[in-house]
């Protein structure tokens, strides 16, 4: 009966919970991971930090969230690659789970949007599970030192740029680039479960 | 046309008049439209307050949207599993958190579905919201909360659950009869 109970116990915290989340002053987790970028190469986290930063948002083609938010990403991101600050966008879902997901489908959307950084293929999940990303989409920003200084939201109004009252992300990256103390480092928003690949798979 | 009595509280109305008056209501209700499904504005104070009123029962929360995916696959079997673990007493209260925008397509979907029980919508910015309910939901669906009816969460989940795993999990609180 004992052994019944540890098993249900194990199942359960297999298959629900979240185990962590990448807490704020946190290192970049697996900075030497590949991933491939929608133009072929292959990238990793460490390349891709710059002298002041890294902003590594979870992302995908198919969550209505991200859709709400993309030309904000796209724009944010493209300012502030530009600032210094290396931006790449990461897809974690499952392809095979949802098509939308596919490498093509990204590089589609990525043409779209005008995505100006990498958008890159999580294989396997590895680099969400890593982080303890649960959701698209999800902003992780690092400093110099590659130390987790911002993690939630883009801002808090998906629906309409116009009704933004808090631009959490753009507050965070500004107050990086310039040196400033990030005053709010973590936020929430709601977002789209990551499809996970199955960790046999 | 003789059957029909000379109406009483209207001597001078025409027995055909009232004849086709009366069938109004036949008809009527034969075009009637469905009553609309209650969508109630809510805030996650109000989600706790109800989990808090459940009187002993716990309280299952499901934080849905219509474009999600696996929200939309599981909706048949949280309706049935709904018919079957009310009477042993575990609610389910749906929670929709779609666009506000939105509401006529979740109506349609809900009445798709069938559900002619109150189902509500967030009316809260999303980081109220989410705080709100459970400090440790980061605001991902579909997500489950099962309450006690001290507004204790008493398990948290998130993502496409499989029937076993739910049933596991409601089986359980079940049996021990946690309150």
């Amino acid at each position: 009966m004992k052994k019944l109970r540890l098993t249900f116990v194990i199942l359960f915290f297999l298959g629900f919970s979240s185990a962590f989340a990448l807490d704020v002053g946190a290192p970049i987790p697996r900075p030497s991971h590949s991933m491939k970028n929608i133009d072929g190469s292959l990238v990793t986290l460490g390349d891709f930090k710059k002298e002041k930063g890294l902003l590594v948002i979870f992302s995908c083609n198919s969550c209505p969230w991200v859709k709400a938010w993309e030309s904000r990403m796209a724009s944010i991101g493209n300012d502030y690659s530009k600032k210094g600050v290396g931006v790449i966008l990461i897809n974690s879902n499952d392809a095979r789970k949802v098509k939308q997901d596919s490498f093509e489908e990204m590089q589609k959307r990525a043409k779209e949007v005008g995505f100006e950084f990498p958008y890159v293929v999580d294989e396997g999940s590895t680099v969400a599970r890593a982080f303890g990303a649960t959701k698209t989409p999800e902003v992780y920003l690092f400093n110099a030192e590659g130390i987790l200084v911002y993690q939630g939201a883009i801002d808090d109004h998906a629906q309409d740029e116009k009704r933004v009252r808090k631009p959490y992300l753009l507050n965070a990256l500004k107050s990086l680039v310039e040196g400033k103390e990030i005053s709010q480092t973590k936020t929430k928003a709601m977002g789209c479960t990551i499809k996970f690949s199955d960790p046999s798979s | 046309m003789d059957f029909w009595p000379k109406h009483a509280i209207f001597p001078g109305m025409s027995r055909k008049l009232l004849f086709w008056i009366s069938l109004i209501p036949i008809f009527s209700f034969g075009c009637a439209k469905p009553t609309p499904i209650p969508l109630t504005p809510i805030t996650a104070q109000k989600v706790l307050a109800y989990a808090k009123d459940s009187e002993g029962k716990l309280t299952l929360i499901n934080a849905w949207a219509t474009w999600c995916k696996p929200c939309v696959d599981e909706f048949p079997l949280l309706l049935s599993l709904r018919e079957e673990y009310q009477p042993k007493g575990i609610y389910f209260l749906f929670a929709n958190v779609d666009f506000p925008s939105e509401k006529n397509q979740v109506i349609r979907f809900l009445n798709q579905m069938g559900v002619s029980f109150e189902t509500y919508m967030k009316d809260q910015n999303d980081e109220e919201f989410i705080d709100g309910l459970y400090e440790k939901w980061n605001g991902s669906i579909p997500a489950f909360f099962l309450l006690n009816d001290s507004g204790r969460v008493l398990e948290f989940w998130e993502g496409e659950t499989e029937e076993a795993k739910l049933r596991a999990i409601l089986d359980r609180y079940v049996r021990k009869g946690e309150k």
